[in-house]
């Protein structure tokens, strides 16, 4: 008798749309990432409001990061002279102001994004606030967190 | 002569570096993405320039003051613990507040005056029964000599 030969069928899985997938994921990450990169300076501990609104739209915004005095960042330690972090660089009153009137000069939409640490004085708050006037902005923003908890927020 | 039968090669492409990049590629981007905390907005706005022929609404305006310890006083009274960063009291009245304002039909306003060595945080608080209350108009004295800007 003759025995069939039992065929081995060649194990082939098709990968195609599985790579098409992992390439749309992809590219949406990537493009997560890049859309959420603004002008950060990691030492900054925003405080937190669990009423604050996650906002929609990122654009037109002119970031100022506030750490409390003394603390090293970056370009440089902050101080009394010097208490603003602008693009990871320390700058001091008349520098902000200068830097706000250039933005605003091609953005007339623009606004001012203040990251401020939870324990910075308000005194430094109020002296940047005070520079956003001098150089016509009236519209400003405090970052927040919105829950204490790691991970995003809620 | 015979002819040597040419064979035809069949393109195949080995996919699996691609593959393993990529998949690197996607978990670096998935992690990356997932570190980064969501920052929220909570917003005020300075008070600007009126035209002097334009004719304007007087708007009820309330001072909340906050002093170093974090004590905050509406009215020269004072409302919750400076530990309490919920303040539902002062939300509380600050929603009356906003109600008697829009039965009026004026804006609702508040200026918030934090002493120099306030933080941030207590600062924030305040804003956030503010928003809390619906209460829009928020703006801060922050003028040297008194003088608002």
């Amino acid at each position: 008798m003759k025995l069939k030969k039992q065929e081995e069928p060649e194990a082939s899985v098709d990968m195609t749309p599985m790579i098409d997938c992992v390439f749309l994921l992809l590219i949406f990450f990537m493009v997560c990432a890049t859309m959420s990169k603004v002008d950060q300076t990691p030492e900054v501990v925003l405080p937190i409001a669990p009423k604050a609104a996650i906002p929609d739209d990122l654009r037109g915004r002119g970031v100022v990061n506030i750490v409390p005095l003394g603390t090293p960042v970056g370009g440089g330690a902050t101080s009394e002279d010097t208490p603003f972090i602008i693009y990871g660089q320390v700058t001091d009153e008349p520098g902000l102001v200068k830097a706000i009137s250039e933005r605003r000069a091609t953005e007339p939409e623009l606004r001012i994004y203040m990251r401020v640490d939870r324990n910075a004085e308000f005194k430094i708050v109020k002296r940047a606030i005070r520079a956003c006037a001098n150089a016509g902005i009236f519209d400003i923003i405090f970052g927040t967190f919105q829950s204490a908890s790691a991970g995003g927020g809620s | 002569m015979k002819l040597k039968h040419k064979d035809d090669v069949k393109a195949v492409v080995d996919m699996t570096p691609m593959i393993d990049c990529v998949f690197l590629l996607l978990v670096f981007f998935m992690v990356s993405t997932t570190f980064n905390k969501q920052e929220a907005d909570i917003s005020f706005a300075l008070p600007g320039t009126a035209e002097q022929s334009d004719s304007v609404e007087i708007p009820d305006e309330q001072i909340i003051q906050i002093t170093e310890n974090g004590n905050v006083f509406l009215n020269d009274l004072e409302y919750d613990a400076p530990t309490d960063s919920d303040m539902p009291e002062l939300v509380k009245t600050l929603i009356l507040f906003r109600q008697t304002a829009d039965a009026n039909q004026v804006p609702a306003m508040i200026t918030i005056a934090p002493e120099d060595n306030v933080k941030q945080q207590r600062v924030v608080d305040v804003l956030n029964a503010c928003t809390a209350a619906k209460i829009a108009n928020v703006t801060f004295a922050v003028g040297s000599e008194d003088e608002e800007i």
